[in-house]
């Protein structure tokens, strides 16, 4: 576009915007300066300039970001304003579109917190997957906070009437003023080494001032890193602190915090009964069991009239004993019928059965048998078999057939 | 048996006695044994439950960074204010 021939002033101003709005810092930029040349129309846009000892800065605040506002802009007042630097064409002036705005002191604050809160996030220090979770049945809680006002008596006296066996060790220190910081880490060091379940840090309520040191890095940082569970306990429901966001736990209030760290012991109580009554009741109905199933096998005929067991058994003996014989003589019977027939069937198949009925067997001196008159020459001796006894005699005449 | 445990395993195991027992599949030695685990597990959670004792300790490090501790009383340090 930027070639050798002239461009038009729209397409400079253009070119400019792109410039612009390509620029990450120049979408999304603090500015500290006073206001000055504040006007207000009845669009209910704000329209101001910035500036210091050097230099001067159009700022716009629309009707929708102005209209939040949370405290009344002046001539002269010191501002922090946050938004993205544009080109207002008509005019050729670059501004400052305004999206939000404080007063200078508490806005740094704020700028400081959010810069120090998104560093603490990139590290992961707030991710969910660190929280760990809080023990069921702490013997030891260990408080980080100031020994004196109502946050600590009012956590102690929940705790104790929730729970008369744990053990509350208290590790004091400052909780608001310069030294708060320095003392809540050491405070939460000392519980860590003496050895508790877990830790409650916090204080009753305050100003955002006043919670200063539970936005403090070096706080943040113990908090995360304490050995045993944290739970923040900063009296404060609607804002949060960075101490809140790396505890392991948040509770709204001091005395929440001290209810969610220790059972109610009366709860437990009930439940601890109620097992004893469930373990009576089982062993009760497990002996009753046991009892009838006893009662059942003493009932059984064969205990209570062990003759008549034995007498069925004899009876038992007595009818096999006859199924017995009747089989064996049975079994005799067939086997004489099967030798009969065999019998029989041997008898038929007897050649010299036939002798019987009148026919005779003819030998040779070989004692083969003679079946034609070929085989035999005359004056020969043969051997001739009758049904009783044998017959010598002597071949006079052969005739062939 | 119950002394061992701390006072959550043992209304865990408690549990776990009852549960078995409630099943009801149990020999009578084993029956026993569980029923007398059970009665020692009540009595030993009883014991620790009715334990009351105010027990407030204040932990303070010394010059040398050593730890002691020593009893807290509230209502002293109460009227003292913030």
């Amino acid at each position: 576009m930027m070639g050798r021939r002239a461009v038009s002033v729209s397409e400079l101003t253009a070119y400019l915007k792109k410039v612009l709005a390509a620029d990450p810092f120049l979408q999304q930029v603090w500015v500290r300066g006073e206001v000055s040349n504040l006007r207000q129309p009845t669009s209910g846009h704000i329209y101001f300039t910035l500036k210091d000892e050097q230099a001067a800065l159009r700022c716009v605040m629309f009707w929708r970001q102005s209209s939040r506002l949370r405290f009344p802009l002046a001539n002269g007042l010191q501002v922090v304003a946050g938004g993205y630097v544009d080109v207002y064409a008509r005019d050729g002036q670059y501004q400052l579109y305004i999206q939000q705005v404080y007063p200078a002191g508490a806005g740094e604050i704020f700028l400081n917190w959010q810069e120090l809160k998104d560093r603490l996030e990139k590290e992961g220090l707030f991710a969910t997957g660190r929280k760990r979770p809080l023990p069921a049945w702490p013997r030891k809680v260990g408080l980080a906070t100031s020994p004196t006002g109502a946050a600590v008596r009012d956590m102690i006296t929940i705790m104790q009437r929730r729970c008369p066996q744990v053990e509350i060790i208290l590790s004091p220190c400052a909780v608001q003023g310069l030294e708060a910081p320095e003392q809540i880490c050491a405070a939460i060091d000392r519980l860590c080494r003496w050895g508790v379940d877990v830790i409650i840090v916090g204080r009753g309520g305050g100003s955002w001032e006043e919670l200063a040191a539970f936005n403090d890095e070096a706080v943040v940082r113990t908090v995360a890193g304490a050995g045993v569970p944290v739970v923040s306990a900063v009296g404060h429901e609607t804002d949060y602190t960075l101490t809140d966001l790396a505890a392991d736990v948040r509770a709204p209030t001091p005395s929440a915090a001290a209810e969610m760290v220790v059972p109610n012991v009366s709860e437990v109580l009930v439940v601890l009964r109620n097992l004893g009554v469930r373990l009576q009741a089982a062993m009760d109905r497990n002996l009753e069991q046991k009892r009838l199933r006893l009662q059942q096998l003493a009932a059984y005929p064969v205990l209570t009239r062990p003759q008549r067991y034995v007498d069925g058994l004899r009876e038992d003996v007595d009818r096999a004993g006859q199924q017995l014989g009747a089989a064996m003589r049975l079994f005799l019977e067939r086997k004489r019928q099967a030798w009969t027939q065999m019998a029989g069937q041997l008898e038929s198949l007897n050649p010299l059965a036939v002798l019987r009925r009148g026919y005779a067997v003819c030998k040779n001196d070989r004692g083969e048998v003679i079946t034609a008159a070929g085989s035999i020459q005359e004056g020969e001796e043969v051997e001739v078999l009758l049904h009783r006894g044998r017959l010598g005699c002597l071949v006079r005449s052969r005739y062939q057939q | 048996m119950a002394g061992t445990l701390g006072f959550e395993k043992a209304m865990e195991r408690l549990e776990s006695v009852v549960k078995t027992l409630e099943a009801g599949s149990l020999s009578l030695e084993e029956a026993l044994r569980c029923y007398e685990e059970g009665v020692g597990l009540v009595r030993f959670c009883h014991a620790q439950l009715e334990a009351a004792e105010e027990r407030v300790k204040i932990l303070l490090a010394d010059e040398d960074n050593s730890l002691s501790v020593s009893i807290f009383d509230l209502k002293a340090r109460a009227e003292g204010g913030v």
